[in-house]
């Protein structure tokens, strides 16, 4: 048995002309070699590059394809844990052991010693791969220690949970690198400022209950803050982020929740916005006057869009003229492209206020309004 | 030869600069076009792009889908933010998915190690995304088989590293 493998490999020796790696097609040499494995013929950082676009758990299995593969995974500068990697293959029954063995073993800390700093770190699991928190606190601990610039954690929600799993990202030291943050379905108990994310550029916070009331960052250039999961305690999000040129909210509201997001200053930076306010409220109770919270909410989105000064394309949905007469609407000078979805207003207010509007786009308008618009 | 790439010459790109083939076909493009590999843009910031840049690492017919690909994708680093930018970047999306798809393991390889090469990163990322997703899914014995990789393990030593690594395999 081990003769004919041992015999294989020599005879396969000759036709592997290693030095292809410096000789990119070039020429006749290479014609005898059209056949054959030319992905192991890859230089290393390439390779490696292509692991770390898999999740760890194949990349590792790369280990047995051949002598060229077998450390390769040990230089992935990603390592990318995801749930349904330990799912899949037809069996519906979940392996929740191999799964924390697996995350326990690649975030081991004999491999984080010799293991290189991470370009990301992206963690998707659900109630079925947190067997308790502390673990899942664990496997986040030993992944900032290796600095990773990009840290991805999706918790997925499978039930309408109240209180998501908490998540710490610490200590300063290993977040500094992180340049993009997306949080998903979790309790993040993160301060999110200058001191603790010196270089954040990318920040997108999904289905959270953010406790905190703040974001300030003057390197973040893409905010996404969407369903936000408010509770009494937390209504307010000041935010404080001069370099910031994408925005994207998507935020539900009622009479009984909405998370109001207040910048205190321009956000004259911003180039593209997406607004979303949809009134979750029963339709009886949307026709009622507003009450305080949702009044509050309304008008802090009014108050947000009179901050965004330079912005060239703007998406809102759900807006309603409630707050708004043709005074109070703020100023577009630099809008250029609008798309209005599912929006309530009833006059042509806007084209008045965006004197450089190039595209107008109309979803899901209310009937009655079309004729305001077209008629 | 390189008709494609004399067809998209006249774009306002100034200056042309000549590219040749480690089997000597030449490709004239703008300097705009080239710059997207850094490799090239680092040599025409240095001024020694005049006799033509002799690329022996790459052959005609990848040099011919390089400058097919920078052709294509010009405009893309130039524009900023004006709104026919929308529909051309639905047909940049098309054409990088058609090239992809059509690429031949061998051909597909040669492409990364150009991209490589001449430092054009959205290439690469490209190329490497095609490669990681004919990975994807499979099993180790699958994956040799879509690449002939051929296994240098004896037996027993894949055993071994099977064992090694157990927390990574079903079994």
């Amino acid at each position: 048995m081990e003769g004919i493998h041992r015999r294989e490999a020599a005879e396969a020796e000759p036709r592997r002309k290693r030095a292809r790696v410096d000789d990119v097609g070039g020429g006749g040499a290479v014609a005898a070699a059209e056949e054959g494995d030319r992905l192991s013929d890859l230089p290393d950082d390439l390779l490696e590059g292509i692991l770390a676009l898999l999740g760890s758990r194949q990349a590792v299995q790369t280990s047995v394809l051949s002598r060229r593969w077998r450390h390769l995974w040990r230089g992935v500068r990603s390592v990318d844990i995801d749930l349904r990697e330990f799912r899949a293959r037809g069996n519906a029954r979940f392996d929740s052991d191999g799964m924390e063995d697996f995350a326990d073993a690649i975030l081991s800390p004999a491999l984080l010693g010799s293991g290189p700093e991470l370009d990301s770190f992206r963690l998707h699991l659900d109630e079925d791969g947190v067997a308790t928190n502390f673990q899942f606190q664990r496997w986040i601990r030993r992944a900032l220690r290796r600095c990773p610039a990009s840290v991805d954690i999706h918790y997925r929600v499978r039930t309408s949970i109240d209180w998501p799993p908490a998540v710490t990202l610490i200590p300063a030291a290993a977040t500094s690198h992180i340049k993009t943050l997306r949080l998903f379905g979790l309790r993040p108990t993160v301060f999110l400022g200058p001191n603790e994310f010196p270089v954040l550029e990318d920040l997108h916070i999904e289905r959270c209950f953010y406790g905190f009331s703040t974001i300030t960052s003057s390197t973040l250039k893409n905010l996404a803050v969407i369903s936000p999961i408010d509770r009494d305690c937390v209504r307010e999000l000041v935010l404080i982020a001069p370099s910031l040129t994408s925005l994207h909210l998507d935020h539900p509201y009622g009479r009984a929740h909405g998370l109001r997001v207040i910048s205190a200053r321009s956000l004259a930076s911003v180039l593209d916005a997406s607004i979303s306010m949809v009134d979750t409220d029963p339709a009886n109770e949307r026709n009622r006057p507003p009450n305080l919270a949702k009044f509050d909410f309304l008008v802090s989105v009014s108050d947000l869009l009179g901050r965004l000064t330079g912005v060239r394309n703007l998406e809102l949905t759900g807006l309603t003229a409630t707050v708004y007469n043709s005074e109070k609407f703020p100023v577009f000078p630099l809008l250029k492209a609008l798309l209005l979805n599912d929006c309530a207003m009833g006059n042509k207010i806007i084209l008045k206020q965006a004197p450089n509007l190039e595209q107008l786009r109309l979803h899901n308008m209310p009937q009655v309004l079309k004729k305001t618009w077209f008629g | 030869m390189a008709a494609a790439a004399a067809e998209a010459t006249i774009d306002g790109g100034g200056k042309m600069i000549i590219l040749i083939s480690a089997d000597g076909k030449r490709f004239e493009v703008t300097e705009a076009v080239a710059s997207q590999s850094q490799l090239i843009s680092n040599m025409i910031e240095d001024d020694c792009t005049e006799n033509g840049v002799r690329l022996p690492n790459v052959d005609g017919d990848i040099l011919t889908m390089v400058v097919d690909y920078c052709n294509m994708h010009a405009g893309d680093a130039a524009a900023d933010g004006d709104t026919t930018k929308a529909s051309s970047t639905e047909e940049l999306k098309k054409f990088d998915a058609e090239l992809v798809q059509a690429l031949e393991n061998p051909v597909l390889f040669k492409l990364i190690l150009a991209a490589n090469f001449l430092n054009i990163k959205s290439l690469l990322d490209m190329t490497c995304q095609r490669v990681a997703d004919m990975m994807s899914g499979k099993t180790p014995e699958q994956m040799r088989e879509t690449f002939s990789i051929e296994n240098d393990f004896t037996p027993e030593e894949e055993a071994a590293i099977r064992q090694e690594n157990a927390w990574a395999f079903d079994d």
